[in-house]
């Protein structure tokens, strides 16, 4: 009765955010769907690329889809279950919503029961849009009769239940054991390392060979290969399974495929059932009155002595938020897989263009440009993650920063400097040490470390200029919001910026190494040069145009 | 009928809340005061069954609130210290759905929307999206919300922040008629005014400890009679030298 209710608001409160504003929905809430689809299209391009090719060697490719659909969703259950212990923290123990409901009289379970169909719906809803797209190149490319997207719809739905339930088992679990916080930050490094190796691991088994005809075949033998007969007991299988047995027409096999995941995933949400009834108020009430653990320490105070007085007390407000989230200080650990996998890729491009024997010029220019390109896309993805966010995380606070003697010029600033700093230390080191592992010479790493310099003043600029715009003061975490449909069209204007800048540093340096100091250089290093301080002066009125639009916005 | 017997709870280590014992009678009006972080807050959340007491228990007309089960909630009207209300949704599709989780039909909800709605004069924004509401109104609406099912009991949580003169005179009056008609009220408040113009009798909670319960003129006995109103024995009760010297620092 509560659930239905509960399902019913929540579409009341769809209709009204889209009664209230067409125009925002449209621009605003659409432009996610609208990317997802585009990514979709994509999937589907590389999945119909990759059966045309395996059919064109005369290998199987039916069954060689199948073995990399058993392999994917393997690698997913892993991902899934990750995603769903973040969504379950989330929403389990959100505070304000939790405590209305708890005032009725309506059941713990029934509580619990919206909140899971959240976590499960916010988990898996673009898992299985990805999902559907690839039944949609298997039923498209091998002509398979329409029943499959039935068939493996609800299969994907009843396999999704069980790492969500496993997940929420998980977080149940540990939060009876320790606080509420401190579970929080356990899963959540648990989840940072695991993500990590496996991101690592990835990047070791050299997926840019893809590109090769060599690779690709390399690629199939080693998902074929890793297709083993004790896979079997897995869930993934199962699935995988089902889907063959519809393609086979073979009933019976569907049955005992569906039945083998049917009963695990309902054999997890009895005992998630039965956890949720023991302890959910409890933990949930834990949590509720639990004030954050936090360590008090500060130590570092004198260095904030280097900023103008007027930013110091902003500064020192978000250095202390930041070190005191256990969650946002964990996602510093990505730094660790991410530099480790930056020099070797880097290492990795330079030994084989050398093994290949490229044209000398055109590798250099082509690794000192990609060098660049990447460290670039590392930088704008750190600054949309945390710089754009920046100023809707102020939440109500901002009404008091706005009302406040300091201006709110040294507010953006602060934040500004504050993103910079940062982004422009590791954004140095990793363009300047690959530029050293790949024995640039000085002039190079000059310009390297200039540019980088600019790219990430520009970067930043652009994260901030759009989070003042996109502000919304309501967000439940700087993370939803960075991930969002506005985060994601900040960072791809960033990245529009960054080509744009790589393409002018780009041009003259190939007439450089091309002809030296000639004309054409010169003409193109003085275009170059001009475009990007006309660049810089219009990033700089975006600044400053957001900037009044935020200082008039009402909230 | 409340009773609140021997009542603790700890938070963090801390008590917040130690052997705290009263009663509210039927047709009565109990003010619970004390100075911010008394525990105010987290007694009013264990009466109205969102929290659980470490120790001692909360009876609602008989029935034991922590070994009850969830419909024991059906009696209590509760409006917390900082009420939730979902922006996007109208006022009347928020109480629709309030209703719904009090399991009344949809014809009684609609009765009784209409009959709050003049009462409580909500009517011009009934229809409007909540997220543009005033605070006042929003308090307003909170309140029309915990009365939707006619609750015997009713616990809250400084009900009159907010509301304007002519609003707060309406939700008092609104208020002691429900008294008069049987219902237990519990509210919890920080303008004494409001508990000495409205309230039968008094708790004072000061760092979690009862430190004083009785009508107006019991605890002015109590305390000597040297107090000219609630205010004076407040302060005196729960640290007047501080007041005394903030005043000096203030001059």
């Amino acid at each position: 009765m509560f659930v239905l209710s509960w399902l019913n608001i929540q579409f009341k409160i769809l209709n009204n955010s889209f009664k209230k504003n067409r125009r925002e929905f449209l621009c605003g809430d659409i432009m996610h769907p609208l990317i997802v689809l585009f990514g979709l299209v994509l999937i589907y391009i590389f999945l119909t690329t990759m059966f045309r090719f395996v059919a064109q060697k005369s290998l199987p490719a039916l069954d060689f889809a199948f073995f990399f659909l058993s392999f994917t969703l393997l690698m997913f259950l892993p991902l899934i279950f990750y995603s769903a212990v973040v969504m379950t923290l989330s929403f389990l123990f959100q505070k304000e919503e939790v405590y209305f409901y708890f005032s009725f009289p309506v059941n713990r379970l029934s509580i619990f029961s919206v909140k899971f169909i959240q976590v499960y719906f916010y988990t898996c809803w673009m898992v299985f849009l990805g999902f559907m797209t690839f039944i949609a190149a298997l039923q498209n490319y091998f002509n398979i009769g329409l029943a499959t997207y039935l068939t493996a719809g609800i299969g994907f739905a009843v396999f999704l239940l069980i790492p969500v339930s496993l997940a929420a088992i998980t977080v149940i679990v540990i939060s009876c054991f320790v606080s509420f916080v401190r579970a929080r930050g356990v899963l959540t490094v648990i989840g940072l390392l695991t993500g990590s190796i496996l991101v690592v691991l990835i990047r070791l088994m050299q997926p840019e060979q893809v590109v090769t005809g060599e690779g690709k075949m390399r690629l199939l033998n080693f998902v074929q290969n890793l297709h083993k007969p004790w896979m079997t007991i897995f869930p993934s299988e199962w699935l995988t399974g089902m889907i063959v047995a519809q393609t086979r027409g073979d009933t019976k096999g569907i049955v005992a495929n569906f039945s083998g995941l049917f009963i695990l995933a309902m054999a997890l949400l009895v005992s998630l059932y039965l956890l949720a009834n023991l302890f959910y108020k409890r933990i949930w009430e834990d949590a509720a009155v639990m004030s954050a653990v936090v360590n008090k320490k500060f130590s570092w105070q004198a260095l904030l002595n280097i900023f103008p007085r007027s930013l110091r007390g902003f500064i020192r407000k978000d250095l202390l938020t930041f070190y005191r989230d256990i969650v946002e200080k964990g996602s510093l650990l990505i730094f660790i897989p991410l530099s480790f996998i930056y020099f070797y890729s880097v290492y990795q491009i330079d030994a084989g263009a050398r093994k290949a024997g490229a044209d000398p010029i055109f590798s250099f220019l082509y690794i000192y440009l990609f060098n660049f390109f990447y460290s670039s896309v590392v930088v704008a993805a750190l600054s949309g993650r945390w710089v754009f966010p920046s100023v809707s995380v102020e939440a109500n606070n901002f009404k008091l920063i706005k009302n406040s003697l300091i201006p709110l010029g040294d507010f953006l600033k602060a934040k500004f400097l504050l993103g910079f700093i940062p982004l422009f230390l590791l954004g140095e080191v990793l363009t300047v040490v690959s530029c050293l592992i790949l024995r640039i010479k000085f002039i190079f790493i000059l310009v390297c470390a200039v540019t980088t310099g600019l790219l990430c003043w520009g970067v930043v600029l652009i994260a901030l200029s759009w989070g003042m715009r996109q502000a919304d003061f309501s967000i439940q975490t700087p993370l939803d919001f960075a991930l969002s449909a506005k985060g994601f069209l900040c960072l791809i204007r960033e990245l529009i910026f960054v080509t744009i800048v790589i393409v002018l540093v780009g041009v003259p340096a190939n007439y450089f190494l091309t002809d030296g100091f000639s004309r054409a250089f010169t003409l193109s290093l003085a275009v170059s040069v001009t475009a990007v301080f006309v660049i810089l002066s219009i990033l700089r009125g975006n600044y400053k145009s957001s900037l009044s639009e935020l200082s008039r916005r009402e909230i | 009928m409340i009773k609140v017997k021997k009542v603790s709870k700890k938070i963090n280590a801390n008590v917040i809340l130690e052997n705290i014992d009263f009663e509210v009678e039927d047709n009565m009006i109990l003010g619970l005061v004390g100075p911010n972080g008394a525990g105010k807050t987290t007694l009013l959340n264990i009466i109205a069954g969102i929290w659980r007491p470490d120790s001692g228990d909360v009876e609602i007309d008989g029935v034991s609130l922590t070994r009850g089960g969830d419909d024991i909630k059906g009696k209590i009207g509760y409006i917390p210290d900082t009420p939730f209300l979902y922006p996007r949704l109208t006022g009347r599709e928020f109480l629709m759905f309030v209703g719904s989780l009090y399991k009344l039909d949809e014809q009684k909800i609609k009765q009784k929307i209409s009959e709050l709605e003049k009462a409580l004069e909500l009517t011009f924004w009934l229809d409007e999206i909540m997220e543009g509401y005033p605070r006042g109104l929003r308090q307003k609406m909170t309140f029309a919300a915990m009365l939707l099912h006619s609750p015997k009991i009713i616990v809250l949580d400084e009900p009159l922040l907010n509301l304007d003169p002519k609003s707060s005179r309406l939700v008092k009056e609104y208020l002691l008629g429900l008294a008069k008609k049987g219902a237990s009220i519990l509210l919890s408040t920080h303008i004494l005014e409001i508990a000495e113009k409205l309230c039968r009798r008094v708790v004072v909670i000061h760092k979690g400890k009862q430190i004083a319960s009785g009508s107006l003129a019991e605890l002015k006995a109590a305390a000597g009679g040297a107090s000219n109103n609630l205010e004076d024995l407040f302060l005196e009760l729960t640290g007047g030298e501080k007041y005394t010297e903030l005043l000096k620092y203030i001059s």
